[in-house]
């Protein structure tokens, strides 16, 4: 089991520097993934959870915690991912003396434009922990489009994908 | 008192309500706060939801304390946070727990293969549109801004594809590069 303090900090850190909710997604599977605390399964499984569970999808982050450390890690997960965001209290007020916050927001732009940047290489290493095999490719491109095209909600893609799973690897 | 109370009750709601990810829970804040309770107009709640993309991690979550913030104070944000966290929380632990139960089938390994499939077709598409709001607004501001942030998208990537650096390198040194490319942008404009 990792050690709860140096868990914390991972989260912490990689939410502290991130944009979204799934903006701690890349710096989170680099580290833990170095580190032997997750494998890409536990990563493929958060993400899904934090899908179909009620509430923001941000709070992937606590199924994945749960999935690392078992119910301390989610009780850190949920703390690291809630202290960023109270930020919003300073910009507030530094927004109400002193009017737009130019530097704030072209920092900001940078981020999710490097989050953008890296999202694609996460999602490659996601689905090559079993090798690129054409049905797998094929099916991050039949859901790609099915979302992409708005007709059905996430979670019923992902359902679909799942029973697809069953059915192409067996 | 009884006032905090009612305001846990609604975010409390609206966390466990809103099923199918952000838009929804936006939605419901938006006919909670806008358009039953009033507590602020459409334009203010644009500004706001602006504003909570400034923070780092979950939007709505910045959302719900600013405000729970505006209506009373460090409480306000208390509850409003907590609120809509705790119970949203406590059920995406409860659905990990049931996939832990099973996760050692068979079936539930050919299903999370399948599922990890489309969680990146999913996040292909979410990485798009992650990028179309940067873009537009500097494309807004101008030829030179729209430039800064193409360069920065396209540095971005070069640096992972050659350089593979850490994360947070790349994500910082992005952060740095657009500050001080649109620093020195309104600094040429004499804006």
């Amino acid at each position: 089991m990792p050690d709860p303090l140096g868990l914390f900090w991972l989260f912490f850190k990689a939410t502290l520097l991130s944009s979204g909710g799934l903006g701690n997604l890349p710096s989170l599977h680099e580290d833990l993934l170095a580190r032997h605390w997750a494998t890409e399964a536990d990563f493929g499984a958060a993400l899904a959870v934090g899908q179909v569970a009620p509430g923001p999808t941000g709070l992937w982050v606590v199924s994945l915690g749960f999935l690392v450390a078992g119910w301390w890690g989610a009780v850190l997960a949920v703390v690291a991912a809630t202290l960023p965001p109270l930020l919003i209290v300073p910009i507030e007020l530094l927004h109400r003396r002193f009017g737009d916050l130019a530097p704030i927001r072209d920092f900001v732009r940078g981020l999710n434009l490097a989050i953008v940047a890296t999202f694609p290489v996460v999602m490659l290493r996601l689905v090559g922990a079993h090798g690129f095999d054409p049905p797998t490719l094929a099916l991050v491109a039949a859901s790609a489009f099915l979302v992409a095209s708005g007709r059905l909600p996430s979670v019923v893609v992902l359902a679909l994908a799942a029973a697809a799973g069953v059915a192409i690897f067996s | 008192m009884s006032q905090l109370l009612q305001q846990l009750r609604t975010w409390t709601g609206i966390g466990l309500q809103s099923f199918g990810g952000g838009q929804a829970t936006q939605l419901l804040i938006y006919r909670t706060f806008v358009e039953r309770q009033r507590l602020m107009t459409p334009a203010e709640y644009a500004q706001a939801w602006g504003m909570c993309q400034l923070p780092p991690g979950i939007n709505l979550l910045a959302l719900s304390v600013l405000i729970g913030w505006r209506s009373a104070g460090g409480a306000g944000s208390a509850v409003a946070l907590a609120g809509l966290v705790l119970p949203s929380a406590a059920v995406t632990v409860l659905l990990t727990v049931a996939y832990a139960l099973v996760s050692h089938l068979h079936v539930a390994a050919l299903a999370l293969r399948g599922v990890t499939a489309g969680v990146a077709g999913l996040g292909l598409v979410m990485a798009v549109r992650l990028a179309r709001p940067p873009l537009r607004a500097s494309r807004v501001e101008g030829r030179l801004s729209l430039m800064a942030s193409v360069a920065v998208l396209l540095g971005s990537l070069a640096a992972q594809v050659f350089w593979r650096p850490p994360v947070f390198v790349v994500l910082l040194g992005a952060g740095v590069a657009s500050t001080l490319l649109g620093w020195s942008r309104r600094l040429l404009s004499g804006a």
